[in-house]
């Protein structure tokens, strides 16, 4: 199985989208009736931007593949306004 | 009560009485304004939501993986394709690296910040398995992300 290279993996973690920032704060496995991980629940923090306090969402995202590559990804929703 | 009094004890009663229509009114401004923000974002809500579907319904569609840059285009003209409703203005355009992700931002006049949301083709698995392996055979690599604000 191939690794991502190191700049595919920090992007993993922080990065941005459409010039709003992100961290991955925490990501939660599900895993099949066989054992893989087959979809997977991320929470992110949003960075500020046009002045809004930085929040959090929920996604999820299908992994399929190998190595497994993150698509459809569905958002859950605000997590709440960091204090 | 002589007349005097019940001259002042009219004007007092008229003075207020104006004071708390004004009031009223001011009030039944700032509800209807309330009101008609919170149309307005439930009408780009409904708007992004109409595209986002349209595009997932074509990504279950597609068997088979395409060209990364082919399906970008694909998506941008079915998204353009889509009528905008009411007083939503959408806008689509290809952007992220190489021009193969796809950015629809949907707003109104009266509204601060649009809506803006990111779709990329291989986030929606309609490419990247065969052009992936083939990168690999290369010693190259892909990546992709989907977001929105």
């Amino acid at each position: 199985m191939a690794c991502a290279d190191s700049e595919e993996q920090g992007a993993l973690v922080e990065g941005s989208v459409l010039e709003m920032p992100y961290r991955l704060v925490e990501w939660r496995p599900e895993h099949a009736p066989g054992g893989e991980v087959h979809r997977a629940e991320l929470l992110l923090e949003l960075g500020e931007a046009g002045g809004r306090r930085p929040q959090r969402a929920a996604y999820t995202v299908e992994l399929v593949g190998t190595p497994p590559r993150a698509v459809d990804p569905r958002e859950l929703g605000l997590r709440g306004v960091r204090p | 009560m002589n007349l005097i009094e019940t001259l002042l004890a009219t004007v007092v009663v008229t003075m207020s009485a104006a004071a708390s229509l004004q009031l009223w009114g001011l009030a039944a401004v700032a509800t209807a304004k309330h009101d008609r923000l919170q149309g307005l974002m439930d009408q780009v809500d409904a708007e992004l939501m109409a595209v986002d579907l349209r595009l997932r319904q074509e990504a279950r569609a597609v068997a088979s993986p395409q060209d990364c840059e082919d399906a970008a285009q694909h998506l941008l003209h079915l998204a353009l394709a889509m009528p905008a409703g009411g007083d939503v203005l959408r806008q689509v355009e290809q952007g992220g690296e190489a021009h193969q992700q796809v950015v629809v931002t949907v707003g109104a006049e009266e509204l601060d910040q649009p809506r803006r949301r990111l779709y990329s083709p291989a986030a929606l698995n309609l490419c990247g398995g065969v052009v992936e392996a083939e990168e690999e055979q290369a010693g190259g690599a892909g990546g992709e992300a989907d977001g929105e604000e």
